[in-house]
């Protein structure tokens, strides 16, 4: 997806709001961007930790912030070190990524590797003291999420996650919607991502099959849960305000019997204790309903990803979304009323009102990025943006569980974090870890 | 009910809620400077309520609505009238009156006469009653301006004095700064929709009106606006007639659309 840099302003003008502190209820971590007029001189050196395709689609982003410095990069495979360097010519380079946690002259990192390894560099870089962005999911398993979570807690450091959807501007008006009760009581939210192709990529020697294609391999992914479960399941939490309580799941590999280890069709059910349902499925061998998260309330439904909302039974009037949408233009067209009484002016075919007036330019990635740079700067870290990416991870890594298993799983108790809505269990860093 | 708030740059909040009454669809935009999101959808909730119980007060296709019951009075038989349908009848019967018979809300009534809303009879302690079994009542034409002119009111109580309420496309109220402009005042429109049945009966002939086209008139009152939109239809373009409403009205302008 290209994207282009969307400015703070821009970006609240999107969501038709005066301020970020508006949405504070609904996507506290914007107040990352609370200080951003103070820190206009200030500047970040930032490392990345695997510049692979997504972490130069990452450093794309920090290129273009005049608030970022790449000051550094460390990876094993010599095409990325190359591609790397188109980005930032002028940073240095490391094989080992240690030695990059070790240069006092980076502040923060930005992990992008295969998932299996984001432990052990997490882990180190808060040793190393270094703030942390790392991408999802955060761990192989629950445990190493949780204990990456501690650390985190426990170092002080700074922890965001690649949830990009919580910068989004259409998922944070929806879920301004969602909350303020639009579409009435939310029973089910339901998420897909479905593709038709085989999810490789080209390997230039067999022998580098699994660094390449490491998502395919279950000692290093856990398939699409991990890697596409992960933004989706996070909509499901966000939109309905607490955590599942219990998980079942089934997955195989029906088309692409190539030698992947990893399903190539997952399904899940979320259950909730008060009833609600949060469903997931992916499949790679057919498109044609592609990607989406369905949140129906009892008033409507929304589809963040295309953008629309659709109501019940009356939907909204044209030309007063006009008015609504518009209202900051001191001159308006002539709105087309005028009919004679009694008429029906409810639609037989709902097509949906768009939840913002025109695309936005962004999908929340580059804000994402801003958003750890401005957190770097001011050593501030966001309200519950770590919490988020900490249950987004453990809800996939717990759904894969449960296709593993093919049991109906409980959420472990020990998991649970002091996050208000969702957590249970009071945290004690210092001394707390799972059994 | 289903809503849509907006923070406005103006450190403003808009809330605009829509929802279904009085067989159409109503939509409601209010604005604040001062007031928040919750305070908004309120009294937006209070002024779907006022509508309702407008409704169950003057809809004569219900048959439980007061007026229902008052067209099934026996001949002399008196009723207790709430506040809403008091109004209503009383300003009916003046605005029969001014417009020289030809708003006339029992032009519908089987046998109709000119005289015909003569035979009800308003008390002034609140009792109102028919003398002839074949009065009938029918407010359609008037009471979504009667509506608008409440809400006016109730909006004036909560301190909001930006606000557009559309009922239908037939019954506009717009008022302070908003988009839609309308001098603070109303939009209602009358007339006979292509592909759809008369629906205005001339008093004056007793027979539907039966030309094509609508008249819209922007006025003060939403009642008075439904009542002169449905008059000036009924009696056709006549410029003597339209200069006495004229006098007698409010009237900001006339359209129309033949």
């Amino acid at each position: 997806m290209k994207e282009t840099n969307l400015g703070r302003r821009e970006f609240l003008k999107t969501l038709g709001v005066a301020g970020a502190g508006i949405l504070a209820a609904t996507s506290p971590w914007l107040s990352a961007f609370s200080e951003v007029n103070h820190t206009a001189r200030d500047r970040c050196r930032i490392g990345i930790i695997g510049p692979g395709s997504r972490g130069q689609f990452l450093m794309g982003f920090l290129a273009q912030n005049p608030k970022a410095d790449i000051v550094a990069i460390a990876d094993i495979y010599q095409p990325s070190i190359d591609g790397a360097l188109k980005i930032a010519p002028k940073a240095k380079v490391y094989k080992d990524y240690r030695r990059l946690l070790a240069d006092p002259e980076v502040d923060g990192v930005i992990v992008a590797t295969p998932l299996n390894t984001h432990y052990g560099i997490v882990m180190d870089a808060f040793d190393a003291g270094k703030h942390v962005y790392c991408e999802k999911t955060i761990g192989y398993t629950m445990e190493e999420c949780f204990n990456m979570y501690n650390r985190h807690m426990s170092s002080g450091k700074l922890f965001f996650t690649g949830q990009q959807r919580l910068f989004d501007p259409r998922y944070i008006k929806v879920m301004d919607l969602v909350h303020r009760g639009t579409f009435g009581k939310i029973s089910a939210v339901d998420a897909y991502w479905n593709r038709n192709g085989d999810w490789r990529r080209e390997v230039p020697d067999p022998s580098l099959e699994k660094f390449i294609n490491w998502r395919l391999y279950g000692d290093s992914s856990r398939g699409l849960m991990s890697e596409l479960g992960c933004h989706q399941l996070q909509i499901g939490t966000w939109a309905l305000g607490k955590l599942p309580d219990r998980v079942m799941g089934h997955g195989g590999i029906t088309f692409w019997k190539d030698g992947r280890e990893v399903h190539d069709n997952v399904h899940c059910i979320y259950g909730y204790d008060t009833g609600e349902s949060l469903t997931y499925g992916s499949v790679i061998s057919n498109k044609f309903y592609g990607l989406e998260e369905k949140i129906m309330g009892n008033l409507g439904t929304v589809e963040p990803e295309s953008g629309k909302y659709y109501f019940e039974e009356v939907a909204p009037a044209p030309a007063f979304l006009q008015m609504v949408n518009s209202w900051e233009n001191a001159l308006f067209e002539e709105i087309p009323f005028a009919g004679t009484s009694w008429a029906p002016e409810t639609a037989n075919v709902n097509k949906g009102e768009f939840i913002l007036g025109e695309r936005p330019k962004t999908d929340g990635t580059s804000l994402l990025v801003d958003a750890f740079v401005e957190a770097v700067i001011t050593g501030k870290q966001p309200e519950r943006i770590a919490e988020e990416g900490y249950y987004a991870s453990l809800l996939c890594l717990w759904g894969h569980k449960a296709i593993e298993t093919g049991q109906m799983l409980v959420f472990p108790e020990e998991y649970k974090i002091d996050y208000a809505p969702y957590g249970t269990k009071k945290i004690n860093p210092a001394t707390d870890s799972p059994a | 009910m289903p809503h849509i708030i907006r923070q406005l740059p103006s450190d403003g909040t808009a809330v605009y809620v829509w929802f279904e009454a009085m067989h159409t669809r109503v939509d409601i935009l209010l604005k604040s400077a001062v007031q928040d999101a919750d305070a908004l959808l309120a009294v937006s909730g209070e002024m779907r309520g006022l509508i309702e119980r407008i409704e169950t007060a003057g809809n004569c296709f219900d048959p439980d609505s007061e007026l229902s019951r008052f067209n099934g009075l026996m001949p002399g038989e008196r009723m207790l009238a709430g506040d809403c349908l008091y109004e209503m009848l009383s300003l009916c019967r003046r605005y029969h009156a001014l417009t020289q018979g030809f708003f006339d809300v029992s032009a519908g009534s089987p046998g109709h006469t000119p005289h015909m809303l003569d035979t009800m009879h308003i008390e002034p302690d609140g009792e109102i009653w028919r003398e002839s079994d074949a009065l009938r009542l029918n407010l359609s034409g008037f009471i979504k301006g009667f509506a608008l002119d409440r809400i006016r009111v109730l909006l004036g109580k909560k301190g909001i004095s930006d606000a557009v309420v559309n009922m239908g496309n037939s019954s506009i109220m717009a008022i302070g700064d908003v988009p839609v402009k309308l001098n603070d005042g109303c939009l209602t429109t009358s007339g006979n929709p292509p592909g759809r049945p008369c629906q205005i009966v001339n008093p004056i002939t007793g027979g539907l009106v039966m030309s094509p086209g609508r008249v819209e008139v922007a006025s003060r009152s939403g009642a008075e606006g439904e009542v002169l939109s449905t008059v000036l239809f009924a009696a056709g373009a006549d410029p003597e007639y339209e200069e006495l409403l004229r006098s007698r009205f409010t009237i900001y302008r006339i359209t129309r659309y033949f």
